[in-house]
């Protein structure tokens, strides 16, 4: 892996994500941890645009074809500490519907034609795109050297995983080109890409190697707030229905398509009755999303700010006050209990 | 970017190392290794009956080394080794499957070889420590590993291992101190929210003067400084504090404040603390 010319190490939070991705300019998107890979979490992000496997880098054997498809966005990782952020660029510059902002969609364009290669550098020399991701990096308030060694170590990297025209790829930076796991369709390709993922974690699990998994979805608020209207159309459409029947007119006992609308007064009560839960946990779900950005938002805020100054100075108000001589004596003594207390 | 080993954590007790005696602690404790988002090794003892550790110790990536003392007859005694210090701690394992020793050295092994990978001076920090100072359990997000933990439903531990004449130590030991070794005090343990709050409540006029430094966002809401004493991201730069001072950069933190710096402060964080103390009576008494 080459020098890594200006880029910085961030977390890989996902917190530290979403706020990067929106930063670029790309609109209505997140990015969440996922920690199981079944189908009840799956349904409760979708729409899932994009799967990142974060994972220890070993050279292994490819045996693979490379996909001919042209038209997916594939660039060739050329910075290690851009690792993070170029998976999530390979996951939004291949989504449709979604918008980049003007600044990341001029960048596509720009650079379409480019080879994997050149693509992978023309990230490297995004400014944009470097310097929003520098933004997140956690400051080193002292300059004291703490690496004397510097031995060659593992690299981490990241693959994602896309639905593109209805067929799943896996975008691995390192190799030549993207790899295509199968058909797929809007609503099942994570079920095709579950199994290669949890191949490659089985792998791993016996080297006792960690990852994670992260899934860049659409923001959960949007989601919810476009559930919620059509779930009051429709309490709505069941109200109308009960008023109906209630006086007399409209509406009769006919059963209608395949019986799926109630047509008595007590399904109808009973459904408006769902309908309504549903509306709750939808806007206690945007609660709590709500809850998360803003802890999102603070922790972003303190990872950028340099404490040292405030320690010190604390520090410098409890000698101010004497406070500090106790202090020290209450954690010895706190210490010396512990072992006394065992004798 | 490379991501940190596991942690590591066992039962082990401690034992103490008097002339050329090691006499053993017979409490049941737990040894736990592991590496703090600034890549250091951190390495701690508690008994098992808390959750709060009574040893701390930290060292820079590469330079902590768990060793085996062969000239103890139930071959389960190990030091910790302090490089370009004398200092020596040392514990015995208490695991109740002794073949699991050989896993435990593995795993401990992968620790002691982490050297972060880092570029520019900047650091990777791939997990946000949990802004308590209970023991940071990884949640069970995925089938790795998690910790090599080999316990056994048996409720006994192994008899602590009697004492064991070490004389062949005696000359790595020549200038070993012969008080009882301190309790180990951090920043980490007296920068605690649980000891500041009270205190900037009882002092307001400190209180303000410390907003100054907090992050802009929170300079409005004069307590959103509790709110930081709690963070995560807090606790990490007292990590690197400690870790500075235990370096031996203290003297130079001293000067940065404005004080003499005194061989105190190179006596690790008491000696620092003493120190800033100093500065400040020094200070108040020219006022």
């Amino acid at each position: 892996m080459s020098e890594n010319e200006g880029w910085c190490t961030i977390e890989s939070d996902p917190g530290v994500f979403t706020e990067l991705i929106t930063k670029i300019g790309v609109k209505d998107i997140q990015v969440e941890e996922l920690y199981t890979l079944d189908s009840s979490e799956y349904d409760r992000l979708k729409p899932v645009l994009g799967l990142i496997f974060l994972f220890k880098w070993e050279k292994e054997e490819e045996n693979r074809t490379i996909s001919d498809n042209e038209n997916i966005f594939f660039a060739n990782q050329v910075i290690q500490n851009a690792c993070a952020t170029q998976a999530i660029l390979s996951v939004l510059l291949n989504s449709e519907g979604i918008e980049l902002g003007e600044e990341l969609s001029n960048f596509k364009s720009f650079v379409g034609d480019f080879p994997p290669m050149m693509k992978g550098e023309a990230i490297g020399n995004s400014e944009l795109i470097k310097e929003t991701h520098n933004s997140f990096t956690v400051q080193d308030p002292f300059i004291f050297s703490k690496k004397k060694n510097r031995k060659p170590s593992d690299a981490f990297h990241f693959i994602s995983f896309i639905p593109f025209q209805g067929k799943v790829y896996e975008l691995d930076g390192l190799k030549k080109g993207p790899y295509c796991l199968g058909d797929c369709t809007p609503d099942n390709w994570l079920e095709i890409a579950t199994p290669f993922i949890q191949k490659r974690m089985e792998k791993y699990s016996q080297g006792e190697i960690r990852f994670n998994l992260m899934a860049v979805i659409k923001n959960r608020q949007t989601t919810l707030q476009e559930k919620i209207l059509t779930l009051e159309k429709k309490k709505n459409d069941l109200e109308i229905k009960l008023s109906e029947l209630n006086s007399g007119s409209g509406g009769d006992n006919k059963e209608e398509s395949g019986g799926a609308t109630p047509t008595t007064k007590e399904d109808l009560n009973f459904m408006i009755n769902v309908v309504n839960n549903d509306i709750e946990e939808a806007n206690n779900e945007i609660l709590m999303e709500q809850e998360k950005f803003r802890n999102w938002k603070d922790e972003n805020i303190r990872r950028k700010h340099n404490f040292t100054p405030l320690i010190l100075n604390l520090i410098k108000g409890l000698a101010e006050k004497d406070n500090l001589q106790p202090l020290i004596q209450k954690a010895k003594d706190q210490i010396s209990q512990k072992q006394q207390q065992h004798k | 970017m490379n991501r940190p080993p596991q942690d590591v954590e066992f039962k082990a007790g401690k034992a103490k190392l008097t002339g050329t005696t090691v006499t053993s602690d017979s409490r049941k404790g737990y040894l736990k290794f592991g590496v703090t988002p600034e890549g250091l090794t951190c390495v701690q003892w508690r008994p098992r009956d808390s959750s709060a550790y009574e040893d701390e110790f930290y060292f820079a990536p590469g330079e902590s080394k768990f060793i085996k003392v062969p000239a103890c007859k139930t071959g389960r005694m190990y030091y910790l080794n302090f490089s370009g210090s004398d200092q020596k701690e040392f514990y015995w394992l208490q695991e109740a499957n002794v073949e699991g020793d050989a896993k435990i050295e593995k795993a401990l092994k992968v620790i002691e070889s982490y050297i972060p990978d880092d570029d520019d001076d900047e650091e990777m920090v791939v997990d946000t420590p949990p802004p308590t100072t209970t023991i940071k359990q990884e949640p069970p997000k995925n089938p790795t590993i998690n910790e090599v933990s080999l316990s056994q439903p048996k409720p006994t531990t192994t008899p602590p291992p009697s004492a064991t004449n070490l004389d062949f130590i005696k000359d790595l030991f020549s200038n070993l101190p012969t008080q009882p070794k301190q309790p180990q005090i951090t920043l980490g343990k007296i920068l605690t929210a649980e000891n500041l709050i009270p205190f900037l409540r009882e002092n307001p006029e400190i209180k303000k003067d410390l907003i100054q430094y907090l992050p802009e966002e929170y300079q409005k809401d004069e307590n959103m400084i509790n709110e930081v004493l709690h963070s995560a991201q807090f606790l990490q730069s007292i990590e690197t504090l400690d870790y500075a001072i235990h370096e031996g950069h203290g003297p130079e933190i001293v000067s940065l404040l404005g004080y003499e710096p005194s061989i105190a402060s190179q006596r690790g964080v008491e000696g620092f603390l003493t120190n800033i103390q100093e500065g400040t009576n020094k200070k108040k008494n020219n006022k």
